[in-house]
């Protein structure tokens, strides 16, 4: 009884309403001078859609600022109006989701990816290309995923691209080479127990054998993922008397690299510490836990592009990022290397056909610019896949000076490039072959006087 | 094997240990008396250890009132959570009140990565540096460690000696009884949660000057808990005390010889133990829920 009234007056309000404003005289308006008709200016059409995809662990620094790029880089180009491509305006849509570093969590996301949302390109992961291609190749969706092993650069897979892979050695070598300088005769490698930990173990010990093969290899000691106390880790790696420790690699996994410095110093490590990529927070937890001393020196795969990175548009992303989330994080500064691949691939071809830009990406020889140095993609002859899908990248090498990192050099795209097929692999002769076959890959003329190999080294005249 | 290797591992084993002791004896108390499988119990001692974080380095001030003030407010938030959500879950049995605590361990983790965005933060250690006794190296702050943790396992010990803790002890063994005693249950379980929780938090607040503090350890040092739960016996608490230290000592000693298959031979060790010994080492026969 009281909801029938209280719809009734309900009714009945609304009803006088309209009456009223149906009965309101107009407002009396100032006569106005009477003007040449205009043509009416026609309205824009709407704006497409373009749908990225990606899958990301969520569950950790990396992740968490990854999804910031991806972001940032959605809203830059909506924010401009939208990305004209052949006659189309596109605005992008990212879709994201968060793996929570589980790969069967990955899996069902990728499905999603492709077959909910529609997704043609994706960018991201389960870390398996073995997985990810039983999704996107049946699909035909172009996937820019982080399989460090050769599955990812099969030739029989038409999809998967990668821009940090093979292809990204010239760091550890160049720092080696340093290490090898200083007189250490032995070492040993602590990795994450993990099908990747393992393969990063294989090739990074191949190119502790090219750059310093006086240098012993006395094993390796695996790091279970879910590790809490790297006490043992610490007993382990000392009950071996290594000159050095070599932790390249273990960095992926969140928090790992402090904890690892801290137990050495707690059982009196006297050697080196090598410990590849260090992000600024982890120095600063790692001075606070273990003191300067212990990190003094150190060389470092650097994720730092300010003071390094010159290109105007570069730095606008560093600035638009800094503007929108306070500050630069420095865990995933390469996160858009990939994009920018397919960006200009995008640009280059005006269109969003995935069967048109892959065909300009397996046969593209051009350097590209990422926030944190170049990007390319080349071919894998050693594999017999003759088309450009695995990539290298270039980027600072920082020293620890005072408790900070500071730049110092750099590995460049040539020298990631040169140095992983020389590595002690011996793939000279196969690479010499496919060059002479498909042409030689072009480097940025930027990077040039920072170059530690060259054509030269490997007896090839006027390629540098 | 020599001398000096074998102690310092057995000084490794018996440093993660009593971390491993002090969250199994949270979860022990409270699957005992409560008839709570808290999922997020790990991840209190998480909050304790950002906690500690916030109270030492952001705001400045004594690691003692951190460690007082994790303690306080994980023993509240635990009560808070008991109050608001468990307990109308458990009127729906037992699985409802297991599922809503893995429903936490998302959120609380979901919360940490949004406030912290994931990075790893870094509390200056209370005793720096490490000292030697002959070939053995032991870390200053993980000899903290492990005195804190047994101080407050014995603390533990003399509180279920208090009228409160045998009401929480009559409540774990039958609480209709208990209640015909003149016990109020329902007080009991909430006050059970709250010291099964502030466990957990003076635990973080513990380690966080070793460990530091970052969004994952709550799960790792949960998993480990749970084989302490296995092995010492599920709602013994000295049970877990032991276990705890023995799985810290097997995992030290199965790294240097195994590697990372060292989490293999716990298991492999925790089932021959599990076929002997179903209850665990000092496990009470403890009725099935719903029953």
């Amino acid at each position: 009884m009281k909801k029938q009234f209280l719809f009734g007056l309900l009714s009945l309000l609304l009803i006088i309403a309209v009456v009223f404003g149906a009965c309101a005289k107009p407002a009396p308006t100032t006569p106005t001078t009477p003007t040449t008709p205009t043509t009416p200016t026609p309205t824009p059409p709407p704006l497409k859609t373009l749908k990225f995809g990606a899958i990301i662990a969520m569950n950790n620094a990396q992740g968490l600022q990854t999804k910031k790029w991806y972001d940032l880089y959605a809203k830059l180009v909506n924010d401009a109006g939208g990305w004209q491509i052949g006659n189309d305006k596109y605005e992008i849509q990212m879709v994201i989701y968060d793996t929570q570093a589980s790969a069967t969590t990955a899996k069902d996301e990728l499905t999603r990816l492709v077959l909910q949302d529609g997704c043609k390109f994706v960018f991201g992961s389960t870390g398996a290309a073995a997985v990810d291609t039983t999704i996107t190749e049946p699909n035909k969706v172009m996937i820019w995923g982080n399989d460090f092993t050769n599955a990812s650069s099969d030739p029989k897979v038409q999809y998967y691209y990668t821009t940090g892979n093979f292809f990204t050695n010239a760091l550890q070598y160049r720092i080696e080479r340093d290490v090898a300088e200083k007189g250490i005769k032995s070492y040993v490698s602590v990795k994450p127990d993990s099908q990747m930990g393992r393969f990063i173990d294989n090739i990074l010990n191949a190119s502790w054998k090219l750059a310093a093969p006086d240098v012993k290899n006395l094993g390796t000691v695996f790091v279970d993922p879910s590790t809490v106390d790297f006490g043992p880790v610490a007993t382990k790696v000392m009950s071996f008397n290594p000159d050095l420790a070599d932790l390249n690699y273990l960095g992926f996994i969140p928090n790992t690299v402090p904890q690892t410095y801290r137990a050495l110093a707690d059982v009196g490590f006297k050697g080196i510490i090598f410990p590849g990529i260090m992000s600024p927070n982890d120095l600063a937890n790692i001075v606070t836990m273990a003191g300067k001393d212990i990190v003094e020196g150190g060389e470092v795969f650097s994720q730092d592009p300010i003071g390094y990175q010159k290109d105007p548009r570069m730095l606008s992303f560093i600035d638009a990022y800094i503007k929108e989330y306070g500050k630069l994080e420095q865990d995933a500064t390469s996160t858009l290397n990939a994009m920018f691949v397919l960006e200009d691939a995008i640009n280059a071809t005006q269109s969003v056909d995935v069967e048109v830009i892959k065909q300009y990406l397996d046969n593209s020889k051009k350097p590209i610019r990422g926030v944190m140095g170049w990007t390319e993609l080349f071919a894998r002859p050693d594999l017999k896949n003759f088309r450009t899908i695995c990539g290298g990248w270039s980027h600072p090498i920082q020293k620890i000076t005072d408790g900070k990192l500071v730049n110092f050099a750099t590995a460049t795209l040539k020298d990631q490039y040169l140095f992983s097929i020389i590595s002690g692999n011996k793939l000279v002769d196969t690479y010499k072959a496919y060059w002479l076959q498909y042409g030689y890959p072009k480097f940025p003329d930027e990077e040039k006087g920072e170059n530690v190999l060259n054509f030269s080294d490997l007896g090839i005249t006027g390629q540098d | 094997m020599s001398v000096g290797l074998f102690f310092q591992l057995l000084a490794n084993g018996i440093m993660s240990g009593g971390m491993y002791a002090l969250v199994a004896s949270g979860l022990t108390l409270t699957l005992g008396v409560v008839k709570v499988f808290n999922f997020a119990q790990g991840d209190f001692l998480m909050l304790g250890a950002y906690l500690t974080f916030t109270i030492v380095v952001t705001l400045g001030l004594p690691y003692p009132i951190a460690i007082l003030a994790a303690l306080v407010s994980m023993a509240i938030l635990g009560a808070l959570i008991f109050l608001g959500i468990i307990r109308r879950a458990l009127n729906f049995g037992f699985f409802n009140s297991l599922l809503i605590t893995v429903l936490l361990v998302t959120v609380i983790e979901q919360g940490s990565l949004l406030t912290f965005a994931g990075q790893a933060r870094a509390i200056p250690p209370v005793f720096p540096g490490a000292m030697s006794i002959g070939e053995v190296a032991f870390s200053r702050g993980k000899l903290l460690v492990i005195g804190s943790s047994i101080a407050v396992l014995v603390a533990l010990y003399y509180f279920m000696k208090l009228k409160i803790g045998k009401a929480m002890l009559a409540s774990a063994e039958n609480s209709d009884v208990a209640t015909l005693q003149g016990i109020n249950a329902k007080q009991i379980f909430w006050m059970t949660m709250a010291v099964g929780c502030g466990l957990s938090g003076i635990g973080g607040a513990i380690i966080a000057p070793v460990y530091g503090a970052y969004t994952m350890m709550g799960t790792m040092v949960f998993s480990r808990a749970l084989l302490v739960l296995m092995v010492g016996g599920m709602g013994s608490m000295s049970g877990a005390l032991i276990a705890g230290f023995l799985i810290g000592i097997v995992e030290s000693f199965a790294f240097q010889f195994v590697g990372y298959l060292n989490l293999v031979v716990i298991l492999v060790l925790v089932g021959i133990l599990m076929f002997f010994r179903p209850g665990g080492l000092l496990g009470k026969p403890m009725p099935v829920p719903g029953e």
